[in-house]
This record gives C-alpha cells, sequence and structure tokens, in this order.
C-alpha cells in the first residue's frame, strides 16, 4: 500500500475515534474535502484537539514516528489556517502535511 | 427498560465532552440523553444555585471529580507536605454532605472514585503508608466516601482505578489535559461508559440473570460423545483443562450473585449428564443447573424453552458458545439474547465471563443467593411453541457450500483420524489403519468420498466421509460419517443426495445401508430414519430404489461435479460384476 494511502486509512482510523465522541454535531465525513477548520468545519475546539491526538496516536501505531500535531498546530507553529493548502484546511492538506513531516523524519 | 431513554446529568471539575459523546453513540442500554453541568460550577451544582440545568431532574447523574479539586487538603499531600489526616477526612465528609444533599436532584447519583495519574510515584515505598504515602491516603479517602455513602439508596460509588488499569498506558492524556482540560484518555472513558451503563441497567432491573453454556468445547475439552468423558479436557496436569476449571468454577461464583446457570447443547442428554456426574474434576454438577436443553434441535429454539421454562425472559439471558455459528444463529433469531463474542483461546474463558458488565444490581438479597436451589426444587416444564426464523433460512443466510471429492493420497492421513475418531454420526463404526483403507480401497467396487464444508464464517475442512461397495446392481453404503462440527446443517443430506446420484449414474438399481448400532450412534440412526429411505427394522437395513433420484438440500450449494465424472466412467466400463 502506497505511503499515502496508509495515511489516509490512519487519518480515517481517527476520524473514526472521533465521531464516536461528538453528540449534536454531525459527524466528520471520511472524505479528502472534509474540511477542518473555518465555518465549513463542524468540529469544535476540543473536537479538533481530540481529532490531532487521536491522529498522532495512529500515526505512532502505523509508522513509529512521535508527532506533535497538536500542540504545533494550536500554538501557530504550523500556518494552520483554513486558507487554501494549510494543513488544517481539509483531510487531504492535512494528509500532505503529514507525508511531509514523515519524509523529514526518514531524512533526519 | 431496554428501550427506555434515560436523561443523565455529567457533574465534573473537568472536561466531560468526550464521556459524553461515548455514553451518547454506545449502543449498550439503556439509551441516554447527556447533559454536561456548566463547566467550572460543579460545587454550585451539588448545591443546587446553578439555573442552568436542562431538566428540574434527572433520571441519573454522574459525579466524577479529581481528588485534589474538591479536597483541598490532599492538594498539600500532592506537595509532600505532611498532611493533616483529621482535616482531609473532614473535607471528605463535607464533600459527601454535598452529595446526599444532591441526591434527590437525580433518581441515581453514581461517584468514581478519585485516582491520581499512574505516572506519579508519589513516596515510593512510603506511598502505601495510610498517615503519609499518597496513594495510602487516597485509598482512606475512598473508603470513607464509600463508607459515607453506603446508606444512601440510590448513591453507588463506582472504581475508577478499575477503567485506569484497563487503559494501561493510555488511561491519562497529558496532551488533551493541557489542551483541553480532560484527564484520562479515551480508554478510560469507554471502560467508564460500559460501567455506568451496567450501573444504570442494573438499577432499572434489567442485570442478566440467566447464562446459558454450551457444553462441548464450552465447559469442557472435547467433544463428550466422541471422545467419552473420560477422554475430557478438564482439569489434571494440563493448562486448557485447569483453564476449564477456572471458567466452571467462575461460573459456579455467579450463582452466588443470583445469576441462575443453563445448558444448551448439541448432544445425547445421557451421555452429557453422565459426563457432570462422573467426571472426577467437573466442578458443575446437574443439580448447579436451574434447567438443560441437551439434543439435537436447533439452539435459539431450545433456548426459547429454557427461558420460558424458567420464567424468565430471553432479555434477562446471556449464551454462551465456542462455536461462532451457533451465535450467529442465536443473535439472528433471538436478538434480545446476549451473545457475546468468545474468545477462540480456552485460557481466556475465564477471564472473558468475569469481565461481562451485564450482571450488575444494585443489591444483593439472601433469596438471589438461593435462586438457583429454587428454580432446583421447581423444575416443573412448561411448554412454550413459539417459532422463531426457519432453520432452513438460517442456513441460507449461512451460505454453506458443501464440496464432495473422491478420497486422494493428500487427505488420507486426515480421512483416516476422522474415520477413527467419530462416534456419533457414524453408521458402522469402522476402525481402520491407513494401509488397510487403502486395501480396502483397490477393488474398483469400492469407492470412497470426502467432504469438506464452509460457510461465510469460515472452513470446517475435511468434516465428512462416505464410501460406497457395488456389486451387480445393488450400491451398499459401507461408512457414513459426520464430524458433529457440521451436524445438523443438512451435510447429512447432501452426502446421500451424492452418493444416490452417483450409484444411479453408475447404472446401480439399488442402494442399501446397513446401521450397525453403538453406544453413541442413535444420532446416526435418527438422521437415516427422517431421511426416507424404507427401512427394515429386522435388517437394520435402509434402502432406496434408484429409478427414483434422492433430492439435494435447498439450503446449501453443493460441489460434487468430480464425483459424477467418475460415475460416467463407471457406468461406461459396465455394471460392476
Amino acid at each position: 500500500m502506497a505511503q499515502h494511502e496508509k495515511i489516509t486509512e490512519a487519518v480515517f482510523r481517527a476520524v473514526d475515534e472521533v465521531n464516536l465522541q461528538l453528540v449534536e454535531q454531525p459527524k466528520i465525513e471520511k472524505s479528502s474535502d472534509t474540511a477542518l477548520l473555518g465555518p465549513s468545519s463542524n468540529l469544535g475546539s476540543l473536537g479538533l484537539i481530540s481529532l490531532l491526538v487521536a491522529i498522532e496516536q495512529q500515526v505512532q501505531n502505523e509508522f513509529g514516528v512521535a508527532l506533535n500535531l497538536a500542540e504545533d498546530m494550536l500554538s501557530n507553529q504550523v500556518d494552520n489556517g483554513a486558507e487554501d493548502g494549510a494543513p488544517l484546511q481539509n483531510i487531504s492538506t492535512l494528509v500532505g502535511y503529514l507525508a511531509q513531516c514523515l519524509d523529514m523524519e526518514a531524512d533526519a | 427498560m431496554p428501550n427506555q431513554n434515560l436523561q443523565l446529568l455529567l457533574v465534573s471539575d473537568f472536561t466531560t465532552d468526550i464521556l459524553r459523546g461515548y455514553l451518547s453513540n454506545s449502543d449498550q442500554t439503556p439509551q441516554v440523553t447527556v447533559d454536561s453541568a456548566p463547566y467550572g460550577q460543579f460545587f454550585q451544582t451539588l448545591a443546587g444555585e446553578t439555573e442552568e440545568l436542562k431538566q428540574p431532574r434527572y433520571d441519573a447523574a454522574v459525579v466524577w471529580t479529581q481528588p485534589a479539586s474538591v479536597i483541598a487538603s490532599f492538594k498539600l499531600v500532592l506537595s509532600f507536605k505532611p498532611p493533616s489526616i483529621d482535616q482531609i477526612i473532614d473535607e471528605v465528609d463535607q464533600f459527601c454532605s454535598l452529595l446526599l444533599q444532591f441526591q434527590d436532584s437525580a433518581g441515581t447519583l453514581l461517584v468514581p472514585t478519585w485516582v491520581i495519574p499512574t505516572h506519579f510515584r508519589g513516596y515510593g515505598m512510603l506511598d502505601m503508608d495510610s498517615e503519609l504515602g499518597i496513594a495510602g491516603i487516597l485509598m482512606r479517602m475512598n473508603l470513607r466516601l464509600s463508607e459515607n455513602l453506603k446508606d444512601a439508596s440510590n448513591i453507588y460509588v463506582l472504581n475508577t482505578q478499575k477503567w485506569i488499569e484497563a487503559a494501561g498506558a493510555e488511561a491519562f492524556n497529558e496532551k488533551l489535559w493541557y489542551l483541553g482540560k480532560v484527564p484520562f484518555g479515551n480508554p478510560v472513558f469507554k471502560s467508564a461508559t460500559a460501567d455506568i451503563k451496567s450501573a444504570l441497567s442494573g438499577v432499572l432491573g434489567a442485570a442478566r440473570k440467566l447464562v446459558i453454556v454450551d457444553l462441548d468445547d464450552t465447559l469442557w475439552g472435547g467433544i463428550v460423545g466422541d471422545d467419552g468423558w473420560r477422554n475430557l479436557k478438564l482439569g489434571g496436569h494440563d493448562a486448557v483443562g485447569e483453564a476449564f476449571v477456572d471458567f466452571q468454577q467462575a461460573l459456579k461464583s455467579l450463582a452466588n450473585r443470583g445469576i441462575l446457570l443453563g445448558i444448551v447443547s448439541k448432544n445425547t442428554e445421557a451421555v452429557a449428564l453422565e459426563a457432570m456426574q462422573s467426571h472426577p474434576e467437573m466442578v458443575l454438577k446437574q443439580e448447579d443447573f436451574a434447567g438443560w436443553r441437551i439434543n439435537w434441535n436447533d439452539k435459539a429454539q431450545n433456548i426459547l424453552e429454557l427461558v420460558s421454562d424458567l420464567s424468565l425472559g430471553l432479555q434477562s439471558t446471556v449464551f454462551i458458545d465456542d462455536n461462532p455459528v451457533e451465535r450467529a444463529r442465536v443473535r439472528d433469531a433471538l436478538p434480545e439474547v446476549l451473545v457475546p463474542e468468545w474468545p477462540e483461546n480456552k485460557m481466556q474463558y475465564c477471564s472473558t465471563l468475569l469481565g461481562l458488565p451485564c450482571f450488575d444490581t444494585p443489591s444483593i438479597s439472601q433469596e438471589d443467593r438461593e435462586r438457583t436451589n429454587l428454580y432446583t426444587a421447581e423444575r416443573e416444564r412448561k411448554s412454550l411453541k413459539k417459532a422463531v426464523g426457519s432453520v432452513d433460512d438460517w442456513l441460507k443466510s449461512l451460505q454453506i457450500n458443501v464440496s464432495i471429492t473422491e478420497l486422494n493420497e493428500a487427505d488420507l492421513q486426515r480421512t483416516v483420524q476422522l474415520l477413527n475418531k467419530t462416534n456419533q454420526m457414524n453408521l458402522s463404526t469402522r476402525r481402520l489403519t491407513e494401509s488397510e483403507l487403502l486395501g480396502w480401497l483397490q477393488p474398483e467396487d469400492r469407492k470412497m468420498w470426502i467432504c469438506r464444508v464452509s460457510d461465510k464464517f469460515g472452513e470446517s475442512g475435511l468434516t465428512g466421509i462416505v464410501s460406497l461397495e457395488m456389486n451387480g446392481k445393488s450400491a451398499r453404503v459401507v461408512d457414513f460419517i459426520l464430524s458433529c462440527r457440521v451436524m445438523g446443517r443438512k451435510v447429512e443430506e447432501a452426502l446421500l443426495h451424492t452418493v444416490i446420484d452417483y450409484a444411479r449414474s453408475a447404472g446401480m438399481g439399488e442402494l442399501c445401508a446397513v446401521y450397525i448400532p453403538t453406544a453413541k450412534n442413535q444420532p446416526c440412526f435418527d438422521f437415516w430414519r427422517r431421511s426416507g429411505l424404507l427401512f427394515d427394522e429386522r435388517q437394520n437395513t435402509f434402502t432406496w430404489r434408484l429409478d427414483e433420484p434422492y433430492p439435494a438440500p435447498a439450503a446449501i450449494a453443493l460441489d460434487c461435479d468430480t464425483v459424477f465424472n467418475s460415475a460416467e466412467d463407471a457406468a461406461a466400463s459396465g455394471p460392476v460384476q
């Protein structure tokens, strides 16, 4: 399985976990263009934290790499806005960002 | 109760959104609609000073706090300052007073015990000191909490430590704490959800009251009908045997909580009961069971009848069986019965049983403890004829495939094993070595076929044997063998259809089968008696005129093409002389 697909599956498993925690708001769709931040997103602030922590766990399990997504993104150490191409714009951009992180880890 | 939707309130000093989500989305009954008390106002909520609650009175509330948030003196303990035990106990008493004041605001109040993060070593070797150690003092606080609340009829203290231990390294999550004020990892909240729902279910009188178990490879290791009770895996100097003894002891201990035991098993009743009474290491005896159905009938129907006999409801029943096909059948036909997934590893039977969150009750009376005796004394049967989904429909849903092929060298060893160990569905109970079998097959007028069975749950492997001896225009079934793993699923009919069609294609005029009775092969006789073949009681012989085809069972897919290729060859060479 290609790296990109593995990352996407890891993100989707985290989405499944977080969907079990959502009550009133609609469930997060497992789709590449699902928005994670901004007015189009269904996630509240805790939902986003929970998703990022769950993704960290999945990446650790799948690739053996410890990332600090939650603190990096939520403390603005990376450009996390909803604008085009930012990591949290949607699931596709997040997967792209994760792929970059993993490549950097592999090169390090 | 199972469809009841309860209004549940969460009162806490931490963010409860994740717990609220798990409680709301869990399939476990009862269903709940969950509100969270305003964040940071748990004291005001308990004191009745919060006006933001959506309900005037909730069906239940969970008050879950961290010890340093509600017991100020415990903060000093965490800082390694000399503690004032009296002050700590006094603060615990004050907190309990608040809970007692709040208890009328909810039908049931659940209070998880206090815990601290597992990474905190405290005083190390002094930490269990009850006057100094952090763990020791925390235990005293929890004990005081429990004692203060034990007389409150609607307050129950839940054991948080069990959830922490189950979550292991994922119990505490610093990131969730610092970023979201959530102290625990998701596994803790999942365990809490299961226990909270189980407690609510118990309070509503919906705890399970009856555990029905299968016998072979569930209560003991092995097939009693084939192996005999002396050869069962139970106790002894054997790891698996010991695991079965522990499982039986765990079942027996349930009776002390007022939970009844029953048996539903595909077996010959006399053989199974003899094993229970005769095996020296059998923990559970006949008198430990409130009732049983040990026969070859559909298990769902048997469960229905047994539950009715015991005047219980299906929603009170748990069914334990090692066979995934039987579990699926009961789940499908009787959805109210709890059928837990069961481990393949027999050493996990005991822990799986003890971990089931379905027996919790708010109290245990003396009558509960004596319930099994009451049922044993009053085991008068009432009949209940209630239809469940048809067996044919169930078999179709299983997508059973039966493949029948002529015996080849690769399957010889397994075939001989099956021939020599099968007792129940065995027409003649012949015992042969590999070389004896090969010798018997030398003449061309003798044939042996084997069958493999699979269904949507997986492969059962080589599970059947049928052999034929032809003489002139007459064919005789010599062996007719089927493993008990697949008995009762129309595989018998498929074998009989195949061998009859083979004999017809080979130009035979009549087929017969001589039943040789043994102490164990009554199930085989029962099958042949209902097969439709003509039975001659004096000769113990079944016959079929081969100008008539024998129908194939409609509910299963049968692959026997190679059988008929060889039949055409046999017919082309003329009748066997």
